[in-house]
């Protein structure tokens, strides 16, 4: 695994030093997101992929105050475009369909060479959870 | 013949050839194998026909390891034994539970499971079990319940069949009863095996009533099938010669004690809330159900104990909050806290809805056929435990209303069964997603040591006079004859080495049979 687990007591700890800090840090990223929404439209593509993005929201938040250091939308972008079989370049113009495929297949990918993160106890895979952190940035 | 011992007169002494002590499944199914044979069969039994409160007392005892029963809360001391309450699953135990495993210290049976394999197919016969298969091919409906499609075989699914469940002391009683070599004894309870003065020889057991009836059984040779915790009790109580204990020379009576730690482990939210789970489900009048577990290969590399985990279908969110562990429920008490903090949700129900996003199929429903009171699936675990001296039954300093030293139980479990369960779970996680089947939570903790609040036993009692070809190993040997006393024979899960995941019941039976045709040679 990448980052490693989130455990349960990080998790709880996390909760208990929610207050000022857990709010801070998304608005921080907010800033950081909008600031580079305009030049590339995969980002919001890849952001606005979930029909329930506020569901989304609510597991990249969680990912995200455990990594805090990933709460940065470019390096998100290219975390996740690094893995997919086709260039960034492609990638830009791919529609939303092709997009899902080609997640929805590095997700398995994922599953299958253990690239995997616990985030609230559940095994998601790196790309899924990254992929909600960076609907949280939005 | 039925005979109540009560009625006996004073200090009677009875003259048989083989002495079965407990009527419980073993016993009963030795009993059956010598119906009709050329010598005499003494059957005592402690109980009566039915339930008794004061024989059931005897029980009683001390547990001062995990969390466990009463202990006469979890077996039955009466005529069919534990078998009077038992839900009926049934499954062999798998080939590698039978196998040294260098990983898991103490492990190994003295044969494998292909010679135990004939005696299985008649014990499938007496349990009332379907056809003598576990294939999965041959019990799933490939259309309506087929097997959960993970790639690669790293985590298969395992079939149990159910018997009826079938109360041995009520569907075998009469074939006993009406036995003529066969004569049974109700409300009789063995208080002493008694030997010769080298402790080589059993020579007679002494027996009691509650009423204070006291007799002798002679026999040429005894078989104790008194159930996990009290094979080991009743040769503990034998100390007359041995001092320790007989078949204690090497302090290995009551040690091992293994019982399968049952517990909810994980949520299954799976990816199409129509995932069909039939195979899996378990409904009233159901005979077989499907669990998960490892493949062979994945518990070698990966150095782990057998697990089974079944499915069991959580159809309210409010069902699983109540009855999920207290990290569970402190965790919902910190969301409300913290709520306004930004805390989480429902953070499962989001992740529902992550996952139906991701789904073709339920992208496709999502919204018109998504069933809202489908939301996941809870996983129930139950797992092979490392055979572990310090997990042991011994006497306590308690009385019976018979004056005997009550049982004290302290059941123990090892790091590397921890360990296993989680990742166990970590591999049927990767596994699901993999599959795109769902993602799986998993509910263990993150530590070795310590074990979720919802732990309980399956009242599998096994271990305490285990088998093993070497005395200084094992209490009885490949024949279920204690080492060191020429006509003592051990039956029931007491003798099991390892204990596989699977439940004992039919592993039970096969050993009582193989037992009786060992019996059965010397004897003629």
């Amino acid at each position: 695994m990448l980052h490693g687990n989130i455990t349960r007591r990080l998790f709880l700890g996390a909760l208990g030093c929610l207050g000022a800090l857990g709010l801070a840090r998304p608005a921080r990223a907010l800033a950081k997101f909008d600031e580079l929404r305009s030049p590339d439209p995969l980002v919001s593509n890849l952001a606005t992929i979930f029909t329930h993005k506020d569901s989304a929201a609510v597991i990249g938040q969680e990912y995200l105050r455990s990594v805090p250091e990933e709460a940065d939308a470019p390096l998100l972008v290219d975390m996740i475009c690094s893995s997919l079989p086709k260039r960034r370049a492609d990638l830009v113009g791919a529609d939303l369909e092709e997009l899902r495929e080609l997640l929805r297949h590095q997700q398995r990918h994922d599953f299958e060479y253990g690239r995997t993160v616990k985030v609230n106890d559940w095994i998601l895979s790196e790309t899924e959870v990254r992929l909600c952190a960076l609907a949280a940035l939005l | 013949m039925l005979i109540d011992a009560r009625s006996l007169p004073k200090d009677k002494v009875i003259e048989t050839e083989v002495c079965i002590v407990g009527a419980g499944a073993a016993g009963i199914a030795l009993a059956r194998e010598f119906v009709g044979q050329e010598f005499r069969v003494c059957l005592l039994e402690s109980g009566s026909l039915g339930f008794e409160e004061d024989t059931q007392a005897l029980y009683k005892g001390e547990n001062i390891g995990l969390p466990y029963f009463p202990l006469h809360r979890c077996r039955l001391r009466f005529f069919g034994g534990s078998t009077n309450h038992w839900d009926g699953w049934c499954r062999p135990l798998d080939a590698i539970d039978f196998e040294t495993r260098d990983w898991i210290p103490h492990s190994g049976w003295p044969f494998s499971k292909s010679h135990l394999g004939p005696f299985y197919e008649r014990a499938q016969s007496i349990c009332q079990l379907g056809p003598f298969t576990y294939d999965v091919k041959f019990w799933e409906n490939p259309k309506k319940s087929p097997r959960l499609p993970f790639k690669d075989g790293r985590v298969i699914t395992k079939i149990y069949q159910r018997s009826p469940p079938t109360k041995f002391g009520e569907v075998y009683r009469n074939e006993i009863i009406h036995a003529d070599n066969i004569s049974t004894y109700l409300y009789t309870n063995v208080v002493d095996i008694e030997t010769n003065n080298t402790a080589q020889t059993v020579t007679r057991v002494r027996t009691a009533t509650l009423e204070g009836n006291k007799f002798w059984v002679l026999a040429k040779l005894f078989i104790l099938a008194t159930g996990g915790i009290e094979n080991a009790r009743l040769l503990l109580l034998s100390n007359k010669v041995q001092s320790t204990g007989l078949g204690n020379q090497n302090d290995l009576v009551g040690r091992f004690f293994m019982e399968h730690p049952a517990m909810f482990s994980g949520v299954f939210l799976p990816s199409d809330p129509h995932l069909p789970l039939g195979l899996y489900h378990m409904v009233q009048g159901k005979r077989t159900i499907g669990a998960l577990t490892l493949a062979e290969g994945v518990l070698r590399r990966e150095k782990m104990v057998n697990i089974s985990a079944t499915l069991i279908p959580v159809t309210r969110l409010g069902y699983y909050y109540k009855t999920s562990s207290r990290g569970v429920t402190s965790f919902r008490h910190n969301l409300r806290a913290t709520r306004q903090g930004g805390a989480p949700d429902d953070f499962w129900k989001h992740l529902r809805n992550v996952l139906v996003d991701t789904d073709d199929v339920a992208t496709a429903i999502h919204g018109k056929t998504l069933n809202p009171n489908f939301l996941a699936i809870r996983l129930y675990n139950h797992i092979e435990t490392t055979p572990n001296p310090k997990s042991r039954v011994t006497l306590s300093d308690e009385r019976d209303r018979l004056g005997q030293n009550r049982a004290r139980l302290d059941w123990r479990l090892s790091a590397i069964d921890k360990r296993s369960m989680r990742r166990a779970h970590e591999i049927i996680g990767q596994e699901l997603g993999r599959a795109g089947l769902g993602r799986l939570k998993v509910e263990l903790g993150e530590d070795d040591t310590t074990w979720p609040s919802s732990l309980k036993g399956l009242s599998h009692h096994m271990g305490t006079t285990r088998m093993h070809v070497d005395p200084n190993k094992g209490v009885v040997d490949e024949n279920c004859k204690v080492h060191g006393i020429s006509n003592l024979f051990i039956a029931g899960s007491s003798v099991f080495p390892t204990s596989g995941p699977n439940t004992p019941t039919l592993t039970i039976v096969a050993l009582a049979v193989r037992l009786a045709d060992h019996v059965k040679k010397l004897v003629s």
